[in-house]
């Protein structure tokens, strides 16, 4: 899959991109194959603060439950309900674009430095692969 | 980790391999959804050969497995199978078992021909091997009975669902329609001999499972997956595997059973004699409880939420925590979330109404049904 190269990424699989002081944040196509069977996904409520480095949610598979880590901090401002409608097509089949979770507004826009960018990404991709 | 002879063909396959009690077995290949529903449909395969495989022979084998067994084993027809459980003295389970009645003919030249003759296989759960051939090593001391493991050289095929007849008539002269539903019979598959063929499964569908020599692992697991393709047969792995037990009602060891539950807590009591003379090991135990009444119960639960129950997550019941989950999954049969629950006897009715705590602040009521909660049309 072609990765966006305007993301930015966590090594746990999130993903931010950019709009003005908005980030919008999902996770990737890898970590969605990975979990397979999603059954539920437990997101913030707008209004909410999170704070990078911090769960915000949580994404549950047949097998098990994740935690969703923040890439950055700030408000959200947007949730994506129905995100699980079809059985999560969205985010399988466009989970850079359609797919995405939250959208927050960024609070320290400078956090974004320490995420990896597409390439970092995918060289940790075929390291541990 | 311990590995199977088919570690390679799970690779091959591109499966996901876990660590499951100790041995690197796949967890799934497509996903655990698609190959569930592959098993309910057409057919799927599995590699069991993590199981313990031991094979009893010698003139006490019978009164030896009815001393350690709850179930009965003095009158099994040859060929019969039972689903038995192996207890200690205080009458909470060790493992649950299948027990194999051999065919009571001629015994065979190979090493698992025994069993065409007097004979007892017992089959038992991967994560209990060790801990079951030690205590039937030390049980057996008074008794004449050999026991023969065969696990690390046989290895154990399931072929599961409604297609697995056809696929398997068309590589075997057994009759199949004569090997009915828990009866095995021993005999030729793909020209190997002495094949153990024994109509059980663990999934609540039709199904056959086959012990055979290591040695033939190629040739039967490509020799199944060639004769299936035109029905639809896809390897299947224990992810499956669980949902599909779990669907169809029946115990995992380290949930709905362990040694701090006793199988009538559990609700086996169809697979306990204690009218048995000599007893077995934990009858007396198992007498005084059926006699007081059981204090906890094994239930299942349909649970009104997207979230999976997960083992351990605790049962509650008027806002009062009284038990806990042991198994918990999204059906994908019956797309609902269900799960099994240990709880106190007397909670223990349809009309009780529970709730199952996922967190802090976040419940959901739960029904109580019976632990089968899918049945195949037959």
């Amino acid at each position: 899959m072609e990765r966006p190269n305007t993301c930015r990424f966590l090594d746990s699989h999130e993903w931010v991109q950019v709009d003005g002081d908005v980030a919008i944040i999902g996770i990737s196509d890898f970590a969605i194959e990975q979990l397979n069977d999603l059954t539920y996904v437990d997101l913030p409520s707008v209004g909410d603060a999170i704070s990078k480095g911090e769960s915000f949610g949580e994404i549950e598979s047949v097998k098990a439950v994740s935690d969703l880590y923040a890439p950055i901090s700030g408000e959200v401002i947007e949730v994506h309900d129905g995100v699980d409608a079809n059985e999560f097509a969205d985010m399988k089949a466009d989970p850079f674009g359609a797919g995405w979770l939250i959208k927050v507004r960024m609070s320290n826009a400078a956090e974004l430095e320490t995420l990896k960018s597409k390439d970092d990404y995918e060289r940790q991709l075929s390291e541990s692969h | 980790m311990q590995e199977t002879v088919f570690k390679t063909h799970h690779e091959s396959a591109g499966a996901r391999m876990v660590d499951f009690a100790g041995w690197y077995m796949p967890v799934q290949y497509e996903g655990i959804v698609a190959e569930h529903l592959l098993v309910r449909s057409a057919c799927g395969l599995f590699d069991v050969s993590h199981m313990g495989r031991l094979l009893l022979t010698g003139p006490d084998h019978i009164e030896f497995v009815d001393r350690i067994g709850t179930n009965s084993r003095a009158d099994m027809k040859p060929g019969q199978i039972r689903y038995n459980l192996v207890c200690n003295d205080e009458g909470t389970i060790l493992d649950d078992i299948l027990v194999y009645a051999g065919l009571g003919k001629e015994a065979g030249e190979s090493r698992l021909g025994a069993f065409r003759g007097s004979a007892t296989m017992i089959v038992c759960n991967a994560g209990n091997h060790p801990k079951i051939a030690a205590w039937l090593k030390q049980q057996a001391r008074e008794y004449d009975v050999t026991i023969d493991d065969l696990s690390a050289d046989y290895a154990m095929l399931a072929l599961q669902g409604p297609n697995s007849q056809v696929i398997l008539q068309g590589l075997t002269d057994i009759d199949l329609n004569k090997v009915k539903y828990y009866r095995h019979t021993v005999g030729t598959v793909m020209t190997i001999a002495d094949v153990a063929v024994s109509r059980t499964g663990y999934t609540g569908e039709d199904g056959f499972e086959l012990i055979f020599p290591k040695e033939h692992a190629t040739r039967f697991w490509a020799g199944l997956l060639q004769a299936g393709e035109p029905h639809d047969l896809k390897p299947a792995g224990l992810g499956a595997r669980d949902t599909l037990r779990l669907e169809a009602g029946m115990p995992l060891y380290g949930h709905e059973i362990d040694d701090t539950i006793n199988p009538l807590e559990a609700g086996l009591d169809w697979g306990v004699r204690l009218d048995k003379d000599p007893p077995f090991i934990g009858q007396r135990a198992l007498e005084l409880v059926k006699a007081s009444g059981v204090e906890r119960k094994l239930v299942g639960l349909v649970i009104d939420s997207k979230r999976i129950a997960r083992q351990g997550m605790e049962v509650k019941h008027e806002g009062r925590t009284v038990g806990a989950i042991m198994s918990g999954t999204k059906s994908p049969t019956l797309g609902t979330v269900i799960a099994t629950a240990l709880i106190p006897a007397a909670l223990a009715k349809p009309e009780i109404a529970l709730e199952v705590e996922f967190k802090a602040d976040q419940v959901a009521s739960a029904r109580q049904v019976d632990t089968t909660f899918y049945k195949r049309a037959k």
